[in-house]
């Protein structure tokens, strides 16, 4: 590879990134203009931090195997809400209530996860928008079953989680009994701001098992599928199962990544949480300066504060700036859609320069993925 | 040349990874049901009243008493009231702190206690196991 | 037996779940005591006012840009078309008209952007289209509040700007196209002739376009951009070409439905609108490379048909309300069949 002079690196540098660096600025002036204390900004995005990171992981895996953004994360999510739901139905409280719904939901996960990577396999190509639509799809299921089939064929003993007409949960359940607990296992107060220790643990754990999974057999083969499919399968990868297996992998985590933001929460709005854990979890991922094929941890911790920071400052920030917190609503809601598009766009562009290029200049690997 | 696996090593092996992919599922479902049975959360129902105690006495009601679930928050009693509080898992610690007029703990007792050995109705008059914690 | 089997496939097998089940809603609407003519007069209903949705689908998917998921893009021309003409106190034919009219260059100029994007993300475009849908919904929320509109039928009462999230248009041009040459038979059936005309006047133009020279080959860079290249076809120009044609459907689409509901929806309102007009173009029978008008007004009908019977016939029945989980799934699943049909082709 060619060396490059400062001026060239500080550009690629600030051509790679841009999308992070114009985030930080808007968020800038919004803090300047939203006047929140910096100690409120400081335990919120800590709080925001140890809510989110998980879900946001768990897209990593997909993303190495070329499946692109696994918009099939919702799956994950409502498994990982049905294995609430069950254990505020039996009322298990505490982390042995968070583990039994993890188990619960680690089944449930494991097949949707297939289920959706059989899905993909079918769709090579457009995975991405597949895996949207299927995320529709398998909600209308859950509502079925959760709407329906809850308290009716399925039994619920706690009358207080059931609608009034007999069966189907209702649209809010209350999770008094494992609100928070992850977060306090540990408790661990600087300067007066909560450090939910125990969460940050349990997503360093993660990391870790992200970089030594890279290292695998199975990360290597699912890192060759992603580079080049027809190369991997001539290598004697079996490629579909990769592509399942990685998959299955993503959705068994978001479950977790579910779970552990909503005891966080404290409240499961039963039909509507895991609808915005997509697409939160995906524009906060592509703030952070990943795309749809490249992405590392760091991404994850930076866009989460980012994507949360610009969040939080919003609605104040367009109160105290044009009156109205009613247009920062907005505006976050548009910069959330907006960033997400940016980021599929440069995506496809991207590649479709890098095509002409390869075709203009043939020549072999030269370092890939800086 | 490598041998190829014969058909008798070769069920060995399938039979082996079935035989572990049980043996994890057993562990796991065990791992649940350990976790169901601590996890489960009791609502108890505590009461303060005077009752009649073993040897045929009357005991009286306590007057105003500080009840702790396995260090919960604490539920406050006067005399013949009641309330309700959570217990987690199957066995459990209470500790009875004995209020003076002040609100102050003059004496503290601790009693364990199982959810098996409460009976259906999850009932417990503090009075007679302040009495019981002796 | 084989001709059976062979007809399945060609139509598949949702396709044929879906006509099957709407046919026995249909049957079993008399017997749990569900008026057949209001039924099928909503159908009718529902049919006019979404037809033009669907056909909004057809240049794009002929021109090889998939299916349309950033028809929000052409329903905000359109609405930004219903308000102005709302605000200029437009009323009955002229209304729509005017509307129309406004809207017009607002979705041609959108369109063309849109199209100038397409281009360059080749192979990618539904994904984008749909963000691009959403990104553009949710800017128009801000500028819903911004716009210096002020009739008073159209902003927040209290605040005195900011458009309402719906704006009645009855005092204006509601059914304004509808009620050309409509009739009632008894009490409860309804037909709304105008509103077919205008379909049919749609389809027609549609049809004899794409019989025309440029028609021909926009279908030629959709289903063979090598041949297309090869005989002269600048292949950009057809697809954004169809990319404009598409927007501007879609922006009449809405003036059509809005002027039948009596209602302009603002802010989310067309945020799912994509879906239902994609579901029914596939549920007629087309692919996500290839689609005709006959797939548009047979999906139309299937669609709309189930939408409308549902909720009535299965509320008498169970006495629960599923249709909207049903909506979901059938559109859903219609859309994630068509996905997984065809096999992977890049330009």
């Amino acid at each position: 590879m060619k060396r490059m002079t400062g001026g060239e690196a500080v550009r690629l540098f600030c051509v790679r990134n841009a999308v992070p660096i114009v985030f930080l600025l808007v968020s800038a002036i919004g803090i300047y203009y939203s006047q929140f204390t910096a100690e409120y900004l400081i335990q919120e995005m800590l709080t925001r931090l140890a809510r989110n990171a998980f879900l946001v992981l768990s897209l990593l895996i997909p993303i190495m195997a070329g499946m692109g953004l696994n918009f099939g994360m919702v799956l994950g999510a409502m498994a990982g809400q049905i294995g609430l739901i069950f254990i505020s139905d039996w009322n298990v409280s505490g982390l042995y209530g968070m583990t039994l719904a993890a188990l619960i939901a680690t089944p449930l996960a494991i097949l949707f996860g297939w289920m959706c990577g059989a899905v993909l396999n079918k769709a090579r190509g457009r995975e991405m928008v597949t895996s949207y639509i299927l995320g529709f799809f398998m909600n209308g299921v859950y509502q079925l079953a959760v709407l329906y089939g809850f308290g009716s064929v399925v039994p619920i003993l706690n009358p207080e989680l059931v609608l009034s007409r007999g069966y189907g949960i209702r649209n809010v359940t209350n999770l008094d009994g494992i609100r928070n607990t992850l977060d306090n296992a540990i408790p661990l107060d600087i300067m007066g701001i909560h450090i939910p220790l125990a969460t940050f643990l349990v997503i360093g754990v993660f990391c870790l098992f992200i970089v030594w999974f890279r290292r695998t057999k199975l990360g290597q083969d699912m890192r060759a599928t992603g580079q080049d499919l027809g190369v991997a399968h001539a290598a004697g990868i079996p490629v579909m199962r990769t592509r399942i297996i990685s998959i299955v992998i993503s959705t068994v985590l978001a479950a977790y990544g579910q779970i552990i933001f909503l005891q966080n929460v404290g409240t499961l709005n039963t039909y509507n949480s895991h609808e915005q854990a997509g697409v939160f979890a995906i524009a906060s991922l592509l703030v952070g300066g990943a795309t749809v094929a490249r992405a590392s941890i760091l991404n994850v911790f930076t866009g989460v504060l980012l994507f949360h920071l610009m969040f939080v400052v919003s609605p104040m920030a367009g109160k105290y700036l044009v009156g109205d917190a009613q247009i920062g609503e907005y505006f976050r809601v548009f910069v959330c859609y907006a960033i997400i598009s940016l980021a599929l766009v440069l995506h496809a562009w991207r590649r479709h320069a890098d095509k002409v290029r390869a075709r203009a200049a043939l020549r072999g690997e030269s370092g890939g993925a800086a | 040349m490598s041998q190829l696996p014969t058909p008798v090593s070769r069920r060995r092996i399938i039979l082996k990874h079935v035989l572990v992919n049980v043996v994890l599922v057993v562990l796991l479902v065990l791992l649940g049901a350990w976790c169901y049975s601590e996890g489960k959360t009791y609502k108890i129902t505590l009461g303060n009243s005077a009752f009649t105690g073993r040897d045929g006495l009357e005991y009286p009601a306590l007057e105003a008493v500080e009840v702790f679930i396995d260090r919960e928050e604490p539920v406050f009693l006067l005399e013949d009231d009641s309330a309700s509080g959570k217990a987690m898992g199957k066995k459990h610690t209470m500790e009875i702190r004995l209020l003076d007029e002040n609100d102050k703990p003059i004496e503290s007792r601790r009693i364990q206690f199982t959810i098996a050995e409460l009976g259906e109705e999850l009932e417990i008059n503090v009075a007679e196991f302040w009495l019981r914690a002796k | 037996m084989n001709r059976v089997r062979k007809f399945i496939e060609e139509a598949g097998w949702p396709r044929i779940l879906i006509a099957v089940f709407l046919v026995a809603l249909f049957i079993t609407a008399p017997f749990v005591g569900v008026p057949v003519d209001a039924a099928l007069s909503d159908t009718l209903v529902r049919f006019g006012m979404n037809g033009v949705l669907v056909l909004a689908m057809v240049p794009m998917v002929q021109s090889g840009c998939g299916l349309n998921f950033g028809l929000p893009l052409g329903i905000i021309a359109g609405l930004l078309g219903a308000v102005t003409s709302v605000e200029l106190e437009a009323k009955g034919i002229p209304g729509v008209l005017a509307a129309m009219l406004i809207a017009t260059p607002i979705a041609v100029l959108l369109g063309w952007c849109y199209g100038l994007l397409l281009n360059k993300v080749k192979g990618e475009e539904m994904m984008i289209a749909t963000y691009v849908g959403f990104s553009s919904v949710a800017f128009m929320c801000i500028m819903w509040l911004v716009l210096p509109y002020s009739s008073s039928n159209m902003v927040w009462g209290y605040a005195g700007k900011g458009l309402r999230t719906t704006v009645s248009v009855e005092e204006f041009w509601q059914k304004a196209i509808s009620d050309i040459g409509a009739f009632n038979i008894g009490d409860a059936f309804y037909f709304p002739t105008g509103m077919f005309l205008f379909l049919l006047l749609l389809c027609g133009l549609m049809w004899i376009f794409m019989r025309t020279r440029t028609g021909t080959a926009m279908t030629t860079v959709g289903s063979n951009p090598e041949y297309a290249k090869a005989s002269g076809v600048n292949i950009n120009r057809m697809r954004t070409l169809s990319v404009i044609l598409s927007t501007w459907l879609g922006a009449l689409g809405i003036i059509v439905y809005e002027q039948s509901f009596g209602f302009i929806q603002l802010y989310m309102g067309p945020f799912m609108m994509a879906f239902p007009a994609v579901a029914a173009l596939l549920i007629g029978g087309a692919s996500v490379k290839k689609a005709s008008i006959v797939n548009v007004v047979v999906g139309t009908f299937l669609f709309q048909g189930i939408l409308t019977m549902t909720p009535s016939v299965i509320n008498s029945m169970l006495q629960t309300d599923m249709s909207e989980v049903i909506r979901i799934i059938v559109s859903n699943g219609m859309i994630l069949y068509a996905l997984t049909r065809v096999t992977k082709v890049r330009s």
